[in-house]
């Protein structure tokens, strides 16, 4: 080989071309495009636990998506059971809950994963306690190597998020981190530039990582608990929506529920679905349906998972689709 | 990409070799050719070309090689804006002797 003194100052031009080599030729992605076109038709996508809605939504990598409701809306609930449709999909998943102990979120989570209710009185005897602790036996088995939990309640600082985000996406290879909720991450409702700052590193986190993030959040206090909320009614800074990739609403029919509790089946709203999520925005939908589909779900109580059509079985999540076969 | 990071080494210590080449299929001296004083080979085969970073190329005489005229061009390409002085950038034609390789080549100066 051949050296010569170099005749460039390399240290300086790269220092100074830091910039100038993130402006890139449209040329050169052109590999990238095919290649992206191609990926679309052989990768399964990751999609919602739900069949119907399986061409209208997309759980993408490097996306945020937020989850916003108000209180006891089921927001919990329903990001539970989507993280256990994500886990039957083949994607590893980490929940940080700040509102509740992680035995507590396995034991809701064990319950979807079963379908059944083991608080029932037929489960209340040696037998069902041998049966029920089967099931968990299986369910903890089958989340081994599928799903984590950041075990901390209480406020925590954003920093300690952040680090546990990169940890879980870059040693542990996980896919999908859960953070319930937002007020938890960020002292003071009133700080929008805290919840801002937030959420725009869980941005980067998911883009340089390439994994998905759900945001958990609550939307202010409603006119009435039946009204039907928009993207604008979520608490704090609105920049939150404008940052992230995706907005999904979770909206339960309090008004149902009451009038059921008060006339039973002779209500009118009898077969109105029990909970409404209401996607608001998906901002890299490509497919040719609806990108902003409004899911009606009806809920097993036993089971305390929803499903698409009333009485539709309990989910199996082992398989996707998550149908019980036999 | 493999290979560049002994050649960043060199450049840093204000030493630049006489050219390198740039190989978009399996290269064999791309992990060692610093151990052996040998030509700087670096190995770009299978790499998404637009997250490659080639500043290294800045001034020197670089030859490229691959088995695609699209790759080959785009690496062209990436070199030209890195500011290397001359690229010199062809398709190899697999399992052919060298005169039969009668594939794209493009010869650029930098002006």
């Amino acid at each position: 080989m051949i050296i010569n003194n170099d005749t460039v100052n390399f240290a300086l031009y790269m220092k100074e071309s830091d910039a100038q080599a993130k402006v890139k030729s449209a040329f050169i992605y052109a590999d990238a495009l095919k290649n992206k076109l191609r990926i679309k038709k052989t990768v399964n996508p990751i999609v919602l636990p739900w069949i119907g809605q399986k061409d209208n939504f997309e759980f993408r990598k490097g996306e945020v998506t937020l989850w916003a409701g108000q209180n006891s809306s089921g927001k919990s609930l329903v990001t539970s059971q989507i993280s256990l449709s994500l886990m039957g999909q083949g994607e590893k998943v980490a929940i940080a809950s700040f509102e509740m102990k992680p035995v507590t979120t396995l034991q809701r989570m064990a319950r979807m994963w079963i379908g059944m209710n083991p608080l029932a009185p037929e489960f209340q005897t040696e037998e069902g306690f041998k049966s029920i602790d089967d099931l968990f036996d299986q369910f903890s088995y089958w989340s081994e190597d599928k799903l984590w939990l950041y075990d901390q309640m209480g406020a925590v600082s954003q920093d300690l998020i952040i680090g546990m985000c990169r940890y879980c996406a870059k040693e542990l290879g996980i896919g999908h981190i859960f953070i319930d909720n937002l007020a938890t991450c960020v002292m003071g409702e009133d700080d929008m530039s805290g919840q801002k700052n937030f959420v725009a590193e869980l941005i980067n986190i998911a883009r340089d990582y390439n994994i998905h993030v759900h945001l958990i959040h609550h939307l202010r206090k409603p006119s009435s608990e039946y009204a039907m909320p928009n993207k604008y009614d979520t608490k704090g800074s609105g920049a939150i929506v404008d940052l992230v990739d995706n907005v999904w609403m979770v909206w339960r029919n309090k008004e149902k529920e009451d009038e059921v509790k008060d006339v039973g089946r002779a209500s009118p709203k009898f077969n109105d679905p029990d909970q409404l999520l209401l996607c608001r925005k998906q901002r890299n939908y490509e497919g040719s349906g609806n990108g902003e589909p409004t899911v009606k779900l009806w809920f097993l109580a036993d089971a305390q998972t929803y499903v698409e059509r009333q009485g539709d079985e309990p989910m199996c999540f082992v398989n996707f689709p998550h149908v019980r076969s036999g | 990409m493999k290979g560049h990071e002994p050649l960043i080494k060199m450049r840093m210590a204000g030493k630049a070799p006489a050219f390198i080449s740039i190989e978009d299929h399996k290269s064999l001296t791309s992990h060692d050719w610093h151990l052996y004083n040998e030509t700087p080979c670096i190995n770009v085969d299978g790499d998404e070309l637009h997250n490659l970073d080639l500043r290294f190329c800045v001034g020197l005489i670089v030859n490229i090689s691959s088995f695609s005229e699209n790759r080959a061009k785009t690496l062209l390409s990436i070199a030209k804006q890195a500011k290397a002085r001359v690229i010199t950038s062809c398709v190899l034609i697999p399992n052919a002797p060298h005169w039969k390789q009668t594939g794209w080549s493009e010869i650029y100066t930098q002006s």
